[in-house]
């Protein structure tokens, strides 16, 4: 009895510890994706577009576009069909060379963007890339795994 | 009766544990806190697919205690004081983890014990834990300590003695329930016992346990730490030596393959834990 009297008090001021330290944000959804504040001037007219492939048991799906705007800048779209796993925290938006992506190889990928939403958004792709970055990929950076990528054709 | 006392169990921080079909004597105690450590980089999605990942790790304080209300009617409390989750790219979250607390009761003599246990785990850890990418802090990710769900197991387990030798069996059903309106799988175990007392004050004992699913995780996006449609076969090691009448030291270690039930929705790695131990 005497090692659960010692014990007892302790663990009630951990649970309430723990109940206090929950974070304030909850829904990843909540927060803002800080790339799209800009959106293309005018019209937005795809080059190219491809649907997402889920990859690794993750959720990925939903429409990549690469396109201009009516000032002939480079955006990269993605359709308000756009979905993955983001309940998990967030997913980066890749360029890339290659199907899978691959970050110890230099000159083959671009850092797009974080993304905490679904649906539609657009990133600005300055300086643009070339015709070679076939592919949209979806990576968890945390814990370095592909989610889903898009062929662009 | 040492072999109840002595006879605790091995501690998955996760998952639920292995049963025996002792129950504790009226009025006695056994009491343990251990601290355990997972690094593994390996991990099986819903799938079953093994893939190499930035590494997760887990560290965990727990606290184990048995109680006897009465000679055939055990209570038993299994709370992580404090777990620590984190991947080798991100800062560690902490938080308290889910409680469990059990009704154990003995149907038969201790010539051959048969219990059945009704176990509800309460969601008291961290629902949602972000931790956040030290190249990108903007970039998080969500290792929760608990899994926001309340659950209910229920276990049947029965024993036997041969001396300085017992043999131990059990089956067990995780009733589970929803987070944010999604709805887990339910999980049910089958495991095996075996232990040693080679010496008056060392026990040593064996187990293995496999733990299956009633489907597939239908959402994925729960993660992995949530346990949602996991499966595995795990084996472990333990070794109890009591250094006095009450106290003592415990020594676990852990692995698995894909045996019985193949891995899902599993970080493996060999997984170790230290503890203290109090028995009166």
């Amino acid at each position: 009895m005497s090692a659960l009297k010692i014990v007892f008090p302790f663990l009630l001021i951990l649970a309430f510890v723990s109940c206090q330290k929950e974070d304030e944000i909850t829904n990843p959804g909540d927060v803002e994706n800080p790339g799209d504040s800009m959106m293309p001037t005018g019209v937005f007219n795809a080059v190219r577009s491809g649907i997402f492939q889920a990859q690794n048991g993750y959720n990925a799906e939903g429409m990549a576009q690469l396109g201009n705007d009516d000032a002939n800048i480079k955006w990269l779209r993605l359709a308000p069909d756009f979905n993955a796993s983001l309940s998990t925290g967030a997913v980066t938006l890749y360029l890339s060379k290659n199907k899978n992506l691959s970050l110890n190889s230099t000159g083959s990928f671009l850092r797009v963007e974080l993304v905490t939403r679904p649906g539609e958004h657009f990133y600005k792709i300055d300086p643009p890339v070339g015709d070679d970055f076939k592919f949209a990929i979806l990576w968890c950076a945390s814990a370095g795994v592909q989610f889903g990528n898009a062929e662009l054709k | 009766m040492k072999k109840t006392g002595l006879i605790a169990l091995a501690v998955w921080p996760i998952f639920a544990i292995g049963q025996s079909g002792w129950t504790r004597p009226l009025e006695g105690w056994f009491v343990k806190l251990d601290g355990s450590y997972l690094n593994a980089d390996r991990y099986f999605n819903p799938d079953g697919e093994e893939l190499n990942t930035s590494a997760f790790r887990q560290t965990s304080f727990n606290l184990y205690a048995e109680y006897g209300f009465r000679d055939r009617l055990t209570f038993i409390l299994q709370a992580p004081l404090l777990r620590l989750n984190s991947f080798e790219t991100t800062n560690t979250v902490a938080g308290f983890g889910d409680l469990r607390l059990e009704a154990k009761y003995r149907l038969t003599n201790n010539e051959l014990p048969i219990s059945i246990s009704i176990a509800p785990e309460l969601p008291t850890g961290r629902a949602n834990a972000y931790a956040s990418n030290m190249a990108f802090p903007e970039d998080r990710i969500n290792l929760p300590t608990g899994d926001g769900e309340f659950n209910l197991w229920t276990t049947l387990a029965a024993s036997k003695s041969f001396g300085k030798l017992y043999a131990t069996t059990f089956a067990a059903y995780n009733f589970r329930t929803k987070y944010e309106g999604k709805q887990f799988r339910d999980l049910y175990q089958f495991g095996a016992e075996i232990g040693y007392n080679p010496l008056k004050s060392l026990w040593v004992n064996a187990k293995l346990r496999a733990q299956f699913s009633n489907g597939k995780s239908q959402f994925p996006e729960l993660g992995f730490v949530r346990g949602d449609g996991t499966t595995y076969t795990l084996v472990s090691v333990e070794a109890f030596y009591k250094v006095n009448k009450n106290w003592g030291f415990a020594a676990t270690g852990l692995s698995g393959a894909n045996w019985i039930v193949p891995f899902r929705n599993i970080y493996v790695a060999p997984y170790f834990s230290v503890g203290v131990i109090y028995e009166r």
